[in-house]
């Protein structure tokens, strides 16, 4: 977008502005978009981004994007599952009606669709296949139930199927019983193989509330259900020695069962059910030899094979492992002149980090009093050796300054942030929180500076992950 | 807040016995707060408001993750911050969730005049009944936390109620509902100081607080709200929890000792002006000496 390749944009329940490194670059990617359509319960950064701090009336003017904001409902508006870091597909139900005008996000999407493909229909398109031919099973086209979504990810055959090993036969129609179902000659039909098993014939797992604990090691399996199989711990039978014997006899997840030939145990086993351990299989199934790696094949990751330490884009010290080569060389980086990266030589001396508070919930809290109350306002964490140097008092303005941008809010000087001493250099860091942006009840009020964080932070990616570099850059502290 | 259902044990202010005193057995309740465990996310103070009804109030940063600097009449639950240097050069930054200790003896019904305005229940809840309140504020010179605070638009004191109506439903305090670590636990007063000496313990021979603690203070022969602490010897380190808390000695003085002299005064006063009326008779106007 930024490079005007792309038009317009759908962000449904994303705060683009405000969670991407490099801010100023996403608000100028956005100044040049014709169209942006943004679903949020609040006004958003990203569906005012032509009001950010710096940009004047003349600005505005010129500043072309149509921007549509629909109201949508909040979590509790709607029924639907939420994942969490265990793999747990919780169901939850609605709790209240989405107030106002505001939709169910499924219902936007679902309606806007249909009107692409009527369109398709009437005048035909660039390949139109996909949208013409989509299954749209559900009850009310224009109102899809999460719980018709969660089926159809769930996976159901479309023609009878039968198990070779267990001889139990699908028929058509029906929810799928697991992935070991799915079929590759279209037989059947699937969302998500991980997912295939938590809305089956028998119901819906994903809404489980069994509060039992049958082997008292907190596995609760009948609470819930757990991609994938309902395993509660993946790659399980590492818990056991070469054997087939739990290691550690009070913990017992899974074992090998002489008598049936099977693994079996308190948790869903990870493995080939039947196989024996004399086999020799290893316990980390994906891997093709079947155990952890240290060496990792270049097919599999962009860098390695071994794993090494590199320095930040922006570091105060040349990698002493190898100073030649301080950061990773295939690490994912820009080109526009937007994409600036600061050095020490240009006065970029202080390293600076980012991180979340548990008193806000990303980017929308600052719209709650009571969080707001909790956390008023943006700070600034620095050392007291640092703020003893600069003669800058707790709770006084401060300017933090990146080769990208300016964050402006309290300082406040700790004692948990120690100074380092690297090679002999004495080294300051210093970390912003960075929930507060220009748009919630303390920025309507330009009661802070309105000055997100994300404006310091460099776009440079892992090259795996593509996760930015927001935990280490480099920015000059000045009193403000 | 009036509990009918609530044995009342003490009663400010009030003479002669309390009505149905001994009626039923109950439990002394208790709540344990585990700073050792507690990560300042201030979900408690959060669900005291809530729970409660109370007022949004606007703050701003002073430095610290601490919200205000002391409880108010409208916000019962402060977490309090302090980053503590220990002898040996390392930091904590010790978090410590700061509320009515619900006293056993508790300094602020000693101190108050008001028959009725504070009762202490049975099961150990100190709770003020602001239908009785007269405002006079010396419940906060009687309390040695620093806890009951005065409201000028209702010109009464509030303070924390241990959720006294949550509690005789059979529930917990809505601060222990919403502790998302499980630093806050809710029960007898036997079982949770069973429960945190078992944690200091725990801290002492497995964590290396070799001082780790219980604070349940003797002075005001225990508390109803009790902390496990990583160094039980210097509780004031822990945002000002006091070593060694008391009811005033003004207040005792006062209440006691000089409530009687007092008594005592009128008493005899009364008693010397009947004496002195018996004995001399009325004082009439000297008769007026005639002219010579």
């Amino acid at each position: 977008m930024y490079r005007g390749s792309i038009k317009g944009m759908l962000a449904f329940g994303m705060n683009g502005v405000m969670i991407g490194p490099d801010q100023q670059k996403n608000i100028d990617a956005l100044k040049k978009a014709d169209w942006l359509v943004v679903g949020e319960i609040y006004p958003d950064e990203t569906s005012e981004f032509w009001r950010a701090p710096g940009i004047t009336a003349d600005e505005m003017k010129k500043i072309n994007t149509t921007v549509y904001r629909l109201p949508c409902a909040g979590f509790a508006e709607k029924d639907g599952s939420m994942t969490n870091s265990a793999r747990w597909l919780q169901w939850k139900n609605a709790a209240v009606p989405p107030p106002g005008e505001a939709r169910l996000d499924q219902d936007i999407v679902a309606q806007i669709f249909l009107r692409v493909r009527d369109l398709y229909r009437k005048e035909g398109g660039k390949f139109p296949d996909p949208i013409l031919n989509l299954t749209w099973p559900y009850i009310d086209p224009e109102h899809p139930a999460l719980s018709d979504l969660a089926k159809e990810i769930n996976g159901k055959a479309v023609a009878d199927i039968t198990d070779p090993a267990t001889k139990q036969t699908i028929r058509a129609g029906q929810q799928l019983p697991g992935f070991a179902f799915l079929r590759d000659d279209g037989s059947t039909s699937c969302g998500n193989w991980i997912y295939s098993g938590c809305w089956t014939e028998a119901g819906p797992q994903l809404a489980r509330r069994g509060t039992e604990d049958p082997s008292g090691l907190g596995i609760y399996p009948n609470w819930a259900w757990s991609w994938p199989a309902n395993r509660r711990v993946l790659y399980n039978r590492a818990s056991c020695d070469p054997a087939g014997k739990p290691w550690d006899p009070d913990r017992r997840q899974i074992w090998w069962d002489e008598d049936s030939h099977k693994w079996i145990g308190n948790d869903v086993p990870d493995f080939k059910p039947d196989s024996n351990p004399k086999d020799h299989m290893g316990p980390f199934i994906m891997n093709p030899e079947g155990v952890g790696r240290i060496f990792g094949p270049l097919a599999a990751f962009a860098d390695g094979p071994f794993p090494e330490y590199y320095e930040p884009i922006e570091s105060p010290i040349a990698n002493p492992l190898h100073p030649n080569q301080s950061s990773n060389p295939v690490v994912k980086k820009f080109n526009t002149p937007m994409d600036k990266y600061g050095t020490i030589e240009q006065g970029f001396t202080v390293v600076c980090t980012t991180y979340r508070l548990t008193e806000h919930y990303h980017y929308w809290t600052k719209n709650n009093p009571m969080n707001v109350q909790l956390i008023p306002e943006p700070f600034i964490e620095i050392p007291v050796e640092l703020a003893d140097e600069m003669g800058i008092r707790g709770a006084q303005k401060i300017k933090v300054t990146s080769a990208r941008g300016t964050y402006i809010a309290k300082a406040f000087v700790t004692r948990r942030i120690k100074p380092m001493t690297i090679d002999g250099k004495k080294v300051y860091q210093i970390g912003l929180p960075i929930h507060q942006g220009f748009r919630g009840i303390q920025e309507d009020a330009e009661k802070d500076a309105r000055t997100p964080a994300n404006l310091l932070t460099p776009t440079v990616y892992d090259p795996n992950a593509y996760t930015p570099e927001f935990k280490g850059f480099l920015v000059k502290v000045e009193k403000a | 807040m009036s509990q009918a259902t609530l044995e009342i044990r003490r009663i400010s202010g009030h003479a002669g016995s309390v009505p149905g005193a001994g009626l039923r057995r109950e439990f002394e309740v208790c709540k344990l707060i585990d700073t050792t465990t507690c990560i300042g996310c201030k979900a408690c103070e959060v669900a005291c408001l809530e729970w409660n009804g109370l007022t949004f109030s606007e703050t701003t940063f002073n430095n610290s993750y601490q919200t205000m600097p002391e409880t108010q009449w409208n916000y019962w639950n402060l977490i309090k911050f302090n980053e503590h240097e220990r002898d040996d050069g390392t930091l904590q930054l010790l978090m410590r969730k700061d509320q009515c200790m619900h006293c056993e003896e508790p300094g602020c019904l000693a101190a108050c005049p008001a028959d009725g305005a504070i009762v202490q229940y049975v099961n150990g809840i100190v709770d003020f009944q602001q239908d009785h309140c007269i405002g006079c504020g010396y419940c906060m010179t009687g309390c040695p936390f620093n806890i009951p605070k005065f409201s000028p638009t209702a010109r009464k004191v509030f303070k924390c109620t241990l959720c006294v109506d949550r509690v005789t439903q059979g529930l917990e305090p809505a601060c222990i509902k919403s502790c998302p670590t499980g630093c806050l636990h809710f029960g007898t007063k036997p079982e949770m100081k069973a429960l945190a000496e078992t944690r200091a313990a725990q801290l002492r021979q497995e964590s290396g607080f070799a001082h780790a603690g219980v604070y349940d203070p003797a002075g005001i022969a225990g508390t109803h709200v009790i902390y496990v602490l990583h160094d039980a010897t210097n509780p004031e380190a822990y945002g000002g929890l006091p070593n060694d808390p008391r009811i005033p000695w003004t207040v005792k003085l006062w209440k006691t000792p000089l409530k009687w002299i007092g008594n005592l005064a009128i008493v005899a006063g009364l008693v010397g002006v009947v004496g002195h009326y018996l004995r001399f008779g009325p004082k009439l106007p000297p008769e007026e000496e005639e002219r010579p």
